[in-house]
């Protein structure tokens, strides 16, 4: 009982570090001007190394963090990091694999697919079109930054999610 | 009873207290494990005993998990499309938690970037020296050459009864916490709220131009859009005439610091450098503050109107601090 109480502390001191790093630190950083989605790490990385269930929920809840304060409509990015966090889930037993090529492949998809569905609901469904631009200026700096701080990151938060759930036994990690 | 040796115990008794990771293939416990599996098995008689098969509370099915979750985003997503309620509570509860701690990373990024400016060398500061006094003197003779318009001026603005610079409107000095991190949309959070009598819909300036326009607030902070959103539309007349046009942002010409007008008359004398500042017709922003000057212009395809770009005057890539106006535009009377 105690470890899951520690778990959740742990889970959500994760996401405050990672939407402070996010929203106050590297966006300061002069010359680029964007930051990288750890959310999207955060939750990429809970739904591979764990199952559906955990990714599916650290998403909803990372989604409602940014929501909150940075979406004219609450519950959009909830919708996509909750999707993000199922789909991360159900790739672990496709690919078994603990390779971080294939994890870092993974995250490119991810957040190409964030990016792209966030241009096609807040910008083609409103008619402004111009995707050269937006892919060159804002796509692709997110893009090349999240994948920097995902080859920095991912290793040691699977460490730390493997350390998190050291204490139950296989047969109920794979339960899902 | 085989154990595995990839450091998961199968025991079923002593889960409560076994320690993780234990490694054990001999035929028996140690003594000190002996021990513990007695103070285990003690402490166990205390224990709320769950149903045997169930040790794990939380284990639901994933699809049913997956469909209910996104049956709550959807009718979050709603609620908070058409009313603006909803998201209040959350807001505020997020917000005690957040602003300060955002407010404690501005205080450190702006030492650390002090810092950094301290590293400039004397060339460089020698350079920005001489090019500063040259556009001095070219200011001098250009002052020199306004003053004497100014009679002028003033007459023409009593006429016009435009309301003087927004340095007399009152001011409240906050620092921006933190900016949107996905440059899709141009908004910023700032560290002062209703505690300091920021209410929604307030005019917000900095470096003499202005900014943008308070959407939301909350007990210790507020959000702003900016000028350059996409979002963002204002009503603004070029300075010395009445020819009202409209200012919108877009984020493609801000990459080259330029914001688009549209909807200028076809009679309307334009030139390039003409000074736009906001009109009286506009139901949020307040008359008078100046929002830039006009880069290049227009005639639209329809013959009737003009278009074209502005230069903003505030440089929306360092701003730090900015000046919230605490006049509203439906208390102000002329």
């Amino acid at each position: 009982m105690m470890y899951r109480v520690r778990n959740f502390f742990i889970i959500a001191a994760l996401l405050l570090v990672s939407y402070l790093l996010q929203y106050s630190a590297f966006i300061r950083i002069p010359v680029i001007n964007c930051s990288p989605n750890l959310m999207l790490i955060v939750t990429f990385a809970f739904g591979y190394v764990r199952n559906k269930n955990a990714g599916m929920l650290v998403g909803f809840f990372a989604g409602l963090f940014i929501d909150v304060f940075y979406c004219p409509v609450i519950g959009y990015n909830a919708l996509i990091l909750l999707v993000v966090g199922f789909v991360c889930g159900s790739l672990k037993k496709v690919y078994y694999s603990d390779s971080l090529l294939t994890q870092i492949f993974i995250l490119c998809c991810c957040d190409l697919a964030c990016s792209l569905l966030y241009y096609f609901f807040w910008f083609i469904l409103q008619s402004r079109f111009a995707f050269g631009f937006y892919f060159l200026n804002v796509i692709l700096p997110e893009f090349s930054f999240t994948l920097l701080a995902g080859i920095v990151l991912i290793r040691p938060l699977q460490a730390l999610i493997k350390r998190m759930y050291l204490y139950r036994s296989d047969s109920e990690a794979e339960s899902v | 009873m085989a154990r595995k040796l990839n450091g998961f115990s199968e025991d079923n008794e002593s889960n409560s207290i076994n320690e993780p990771g234990l490694i054990d293939i001999t035929e028996g416990p140690a003594p000190a494990e002996k021990t513990k599996r007695k103070l285990g098995d003690f402490l166990n008689n205390f224990k709320i005993h769950k149903s045997p098969g169930k040790k794990e509370p939380f284990k639901a099915n994933p699809k049913v998990l997956f469909g209910i979750l996104i049956a709550i985003c959807v009718i979050l997503i709603i609620l908070s499309a058409l009313f603006e309620q909803v998201a209040r509570p959350f807001k505020k509860a997020a917000s005690y938690l957040v602003v300060p701690a955002q407010s404690g990373i501005n205080v450190v990024g702006t030492w650390i970037s002090d810092q950094f400016d301290r590293f400039n060398t004397i060339e460089n500061l020698t350079a920005q020296n001489e090019e500063l006094q040259r556009q001095n003197d070219a200011l001098r003779a250009e002052n020199h050459e306004l003053m004497q318009q100014n009679s002028e001026v003033d007459r023409l603005k009593s006429i016009l009864a435009l309301k003087d610079e927004y340095s007399d409107y009152d001011t409240v000095a906050v620092k921006i916490v933190s900016k949107d991190a996905s440059k899709w949309f141009s908004t910023f959070t700032v560290n002062k709220g209703t505690n300091d009598g920021i209410q929604k819909n307030m005019n917000v300036v900095a470096q003499g131009g202005l900014v943008g326009v308070v959407t939301d607030v909350g007990p210790n902070y507020s959000t702003v859009r900016t000028v350059i959103n996409d979002d963002s539309n204002i009503s603004a007349v070029f300075e010395y005439t009445t020819d009202l046009c409209i200012i919108s942002g877009n984020l493609m010409s801000m990459q080259d610091y330029i914001i688009d007008f549209s909807n200028a008359s076809i009679n309307a004398d334009i030139h390039a450098g003409d000074a736009v500042v906001t009109s009286n017709v506009s139901s949020i922003y307040l008359p008078g503050l100046l929002i830039g000057y006009v880069a290049d212009f227009h005639t639209d395809g329809n013959e009737l109107t003009q278009s074209g770009h502005i230069t903003p005057v505030a440089d929306f890539d360092n701003l730090s601090e900015v000046l919230i106006i605490t006049q509203l535009k439906e208390t102000f009377d002329e």
